[in-house]
C-alpha cells in the first residue's frame, strides 16, 4: 500500500512542479503532413505487407488478465469459418495508428467582459457532457478569474475528456515513464520497444507533439540497436518503415530484411522511399510482378492455418510430393522468380546515389544470392528425383 | 454551543462523547431544539445590517432589469426551439397522411387476417388430434372398464358357489341335536405330542384333567 | 444516500413548478454540488427529475473549478419552463450559456473595492 501511495505522490508532484519536466526532443521530426501519405491505399498496403501477418506473434500471450484458450470439436467447415475470423481478428489487431500532423493550439475567444474581473479566485472549466457526442465534438469553454470566456486549450480538452469520459488504459497523468528522461532510457536499453509505443499510442493523441517526438525516439534508437525484429507483425512496424523512409535511413532495416530473406519486403521499402520522396523510378511494374507472384499476408497466414490441421498422408495425397519438397526447402518456384526480381530491383537501388551503406548491402546481397542458389539446385535436384518436371 | 449540563438533550448524544465530564461536548447534527430560548450573551445581539450605497443599489437596479430583459427573451427562444424540436422530432409519434394510414391500417388488418389463418390452421391440427387422442382414451377407458365389472362378477360367483359349498356342514335347528350327539359321543383329544415319523402319543386323558384340578385344590385348601 | 441513475427517478406533476439548481452532494467540510431539475416544493435530498450536471467548488491541482453541464437538457427544461436558483443562474451565466447574473458582478465590484482598499491601507502603513 505505502508504495502505492508513494507513487501517487509522486504523480502528484510531477503535475504541481511549476516547469514540468519534458523528454528531451528527437533530432527527427516530420517537416510536412505526412497524413496524406500515409492514408494512401498504396502506402498502405505497402507497410501491411512490410509488416507480414505472423499468427503465432499476433495472438501470442500478453500481460493480460485473461490468456485463456477454449477447446472446441468443429466440423470442417466451421473450422474454415474460425480460421477466416482469425485472420480477420489478426488484421484488425495489426491496424497502425495513424501519422498525423501536429495540431497547434489556436485560442479562441468567445467574450471578454473587464467589468467580471476578479468575480472568483480561480478560473472555471465548464464542460458540455450532452449525451451521445464524439470526444472531438466535446466543447470545453474556460471563464478566467479576468473574465475572458474562451476556448480551452487541447491539453485542457484531453484532461477533461479523459475525466468525464475515460478512455480505458489512459492514465489521468503522464505515466512518469514519459516524463522521465532516464525511466525511458532504461526502458529503451531494454528493448522494450511495443511496450513504449503501445502506451504512447493509448496515452497520446496521434496529434499530439509528444506522440511524434516519443515515436521518433524509440525509432532512432531502434535504427542505432538494429532489432528490427521485434516489431515485426506488430501494428507498430509500418509507422517505423513509413518513419525511416521518411527521414532518408531505410538502409539499416533493408539490411535486416536481406539478411533474413524477405527480399519482396525489402523491394516495397525502396518502392516506399522512391514514392514518397518523388524520384523518377518506375517501381509500380516491380511491385506488380511480385504481387502476381506471391500472395498478400493474410492469404498467405490462411494457407498456412488450412495447411498446420493437415495430416502428412492428407497432405501427400493432396498437393502431392511437389508440396512436400516446397515445405522442404521453405521456397516454391513463385518465390525463386518473384527473388529474382526483387534482387534486380535492390540491385538498381545499391547502385543508385540513394542508398548510403552500400557496402554492407551488397555483401549482404553477395551472402543471399549464394544461399538461394544452393537452395534453387537443391530444389531443382528434389524435383528431378522425384520425377516432377521442372519448367 | 451548547456544553455539560443540559438536561434537555437525549442520553445517546452525551453518551456518545465519552464517559468522563470534561469532554462532554455537542454531538454536529444535534441541533439546539426551538423551545430553547437565545442564549444569555447573545441575548441582547443586535445583527448588523449590511449597509448598501444608493450608488450601489440603482446600479444593481439597472443590471437586474437588464438581466431580466435578456433571460425572458433567452428564454422564449429556447421555448420556441422546444416547440419547434417537438413538431419536427420523430422521437415518439410519426406524422402520416390518412392514405398512409389508412394503408397502413388495412397492412395492418391483412397481416392479422394472415395471422389469424395461420394460427387456425394450427388449432384445426391440434383439435383434431386431441379428439383423436380423446376418442382413443375414451375406448380405452370404456373396455377397461368392461374388464373390470367381468372380474367382479366372476369373483361374486366364486364367492357364492363356495359358500354354497360351505353351506352343507352348517349346524342347523334341524340337525343341532344330531350334532350334540355326534361330538359328545366322539370327543376329540388334542392334547397330544407328535414326533417326526407323524406318531401321535397321547398322554393323560383330557377329560379327567379339569376334573383333578377341580376337586383337589379345596382339600389343599383345608389342609392348609 | 443511495445512488440513483442520472435520468432521475423523482416523480412528477406535468404542471408543477420545476426548478435548475444544486444539491449538496459531498461531505463536512468538502462540497460537491450536483445541478439537478427537480419540483421546486421539495426538499433537495429527495429522489431528482434529472441530473444535467455537476460542479466542484474545490480548485484541483491547476487551479481550476470543474463543472460538467449537459447543455441539451438544460435548454430543454428551460425551454420548458423550468425555473433557475440564484447560483445556478449565476454559474450558467458564467459558463456563457445565459446572460451573466447581477450578482456576478456585484461579487466582482466588491472584490475589486476590497483588494484596492487592502492595497491602500498597506501603501498607508509602509
Amino acid at each position: 500500500m505505502s508504495l502505492f501511495r508513494h507513487i501517487r505522490s509522486l504523480n502528484a508532484l510531477q503535475i504541481l512542479r511549476p516547469g514540468r519536466r519534458h523528454l528531451s526532443t528527437a533530432s527527427l521530426q516530420y517537416d510536412q503532413d505526412p497524413q496524406p501519405l500515409f492514408t494512401d491505399a498504396e502506402t498502405q498496403s505497402l507497410l501491411q505487407s512490410m509488416t507480414q501477418l505472423q499468427l503465432d506473434k499476433v495472438f501470442r500471450k500478453r500481460t493480460v488478465p485473461d490468456n485463456s484458450t477454449e477447446m472446441k470439436f468443429m466440423t470442417p467447415d466451421q473450422l474454415e469459418k474460425e480460421f477466416v475470423q482469425a485472420i480477420e481478428k489478426a488484421r484488425h489487431l495489426l491496424q497502425m495508428p495513424p501519422i498525423v500532423k501536429v495540431k497547434v493550439d489556436t485560442e479562441r475567444l468567445i467574450s471578454k467582459d473587464a467589468a467580471l474581473k476578479d468575480f472568483a479566485s480561480t478560473k472555471y472549466v465548464f464542460t458540455d457532457i450532452t449525451y451521445g457526442l464524439p470526444q472531438s465534438e466535446r466543447k470545453v469553454v474556460v471563464r478566467e478569474s479576468d473574465g475572458t470566456l474562451a476556448y480551452a486549450n487541447l491539453e485542457t480538452v484531453k484532461r477533461m475528456n479523459q475525466l468525464y469520459f475515460p478512455l480505458e488504459g489512459r492514465k489521468s497523468y503522464i505515466p512518469r515513464m514519459f516524463t522521465d528522461e532516464e525511466l525511458l532510457k532504461s526502458a529503451l536499453d531494454t528493448h522494450k520497444y511495443e511496450f513504449i509505443l503501445d502506451r504512447a499510442t493509448v496515452q497520446y493523441e496521434p496529434y499530439e507533439p509528444e506522440f511524434h517526438n516519443i515515436l521518433s525516439r524509440v525509432f532512432e534508437h531502434l535504427n542505432e540497436s538494429k532489432q528490427f525484429d521485434l516489431l515485426r507483425s506488430t501494428r507498430h512496424f509500418g509507422p517505423m518503415a513509413f518513419f525511416y523512409a521518411w527521414h532518408r535511413c531505410i538502409d539499416d532495416l533493408l539490411y535486416d530484411m536481406i539478411r533474413r530473406d524477405y527480399l519482396h519486403n525489402a523491394a516495397e521499402l525502396i518502392a516506399l522511399s522512391y514514392k514518397i520522396h518523388k524520384i523518377p523510378l518506375d517501381y509500380r511494374s516491380t511491385l506488380e510482378q511480385i504481387s502476381a507472384l506471391r500472395s498478400t499476408p493474410a492469404e498467405k497466414a490462411l494457407e498456412d492455418l488450412r495447411n498446420s490441421i493437415q495430416a502428412p498422408e492428407e497432405r501427400q495425397r493432396v498437393g502431392g510430393i511437389e508440396q512436400e519438397i516446397h515445405l522442404a526447402i521453405g521456397k516454391t518456384e513463385n518465390d525463386f522468380a518473384s527473388d529474382e526480381i526483387c534482387l534486380k530491383f535492390i540491385e538498381q537501388y545499391i547502385a543508385s546515389e540513394h542508398a548510403l551503406k552500400k557496402v554492407q548491402l551488397e555483401l549482404a546481397i553477395q551472402t543471399l544470392k549464394e544461399v538461394n542458389l544452393e537452395k534453387l539446385q537443391l530444389f531443382k535436384g528434389l524435383k528431378k528425383a522425384h520425377g516432377v518436371n521442372v519448367n | 454551543m451548547l456544553r455539560a449540563g443540559c438536561q434537555l438533550l437525549g442520553q445517546a448524544s452525551v453518551a456518545k462523547t465519552g464517559s468522563n465530564n470534561f469532554a462532554l461536548e455537542f454531538v454536529r447534527w444535534r441541533r439546539k431544539p426551538r423551545w430553547l430560548p437565545v442564549a444569555k450573551s447573545k441575548l441582547f445581539r443586535v445583527p448588523e445590517r449590511k449597509k448598501q450605497t444608493e450608488e450601489e443599489r440603482t446600479e444593481l437596479m439597472r443590471l437586474h432589469n437588464q438581466y431580466k430583459t435578456q433571460l425572458r427573451s433567452v428564454r422564449q427562444y429556447l421555448r420556441e426551439e422546444v416547440i419547434r424540436y417537438e413538431e419536427t422530432s420523430t422521437a415518439d409519434h410519426i406524422v402520416l397522411t390518412p392514405e398512409q394510414e389508412e394503408a397502413e391500417f388495412q397492412r395492418c388488418l391483412d397481416e392479422n387476417a394472415a395471422w389469424n389463418a395461420a394460427i387456425a390452421k394450427e388449432r384445426e391440427i391440434r383439435l383434431a388430434k386431441e379428439r383423436d387422442e380423446k376418442v382413443v382414451y375414451v375406448q380405452e377407458r370404456l373396455e377397461a372398464k368392461k374388464l373390470r365389472d367381468e372380474e367382479r362378477l366372476e369373483r361374486a360367483n366364486a364367492r357364492v358357489l363356495h359358500e354354497i359349498e360351505q353351506s352343507k356342514t352348517f349346524i342347523t335347528r334341524e340337525n343341532l341335536d344330531a350334532a350334540i350327539e355326534t361330538a359328545l359321543a366322539n370327543p376329540v383329544d388334542h392334547n397330544f405330542a407328535i414326533d417326526m415319523g407323524g406318531n401321535l402319543y397321547y398322554g393323560r386323558n383330557a377329560t379327567q384333567f379339569p376334573q383333578e384340578t377341580t376337586n383337589e385344590p379345596p382339600q389343599q385348601a383345608l389342609s392348609n | 444516500m443511495s445512488l440513483t441513475p442520472a435520468s432521475g427517478i423523482g416523480r412528477f406533476y406535468k404542471q408543477s413548478a420545476k426548478i435548475i439548481r444544486f444539491v449538496r452532494q459531498g461531505c463536512t467540510n468538502r462540497p460537491f454540488y450536483h445541478i439537478v431539475v427537480m419540483e421546486r416544493r421539495k426538499n433537495q435530498h429527495q429522489p431528482v427529475i434529472e441530473q444535467v450536471g455537476s460542479y466542484d467548488p474545490l480548485p484541483n491541482d491547476f487551479n481550476e473549478r470543474l463543472v460538467a453541464l449537459n447543455t441539451e437538457r438544460i435548454r430543454f427544461w428551460l425551454g420548458k419552463g423550468a425555473h433557475l436558483s440564484v447560483p445556478a443562474a449565476e454559474l450558467l451565466g458564467i459558463a456563457g450559456l445565459l446572460p451573466i447574473h447581477p450578482r456576478t458582478y456585484m461579487t466582482a465590484w466588491r472584490n475589486r473595492r476590497k483588494a484596492a482598499d487592502e492595497a491602500q491601507a498597506e501603501a498607508t502603513s509602509s
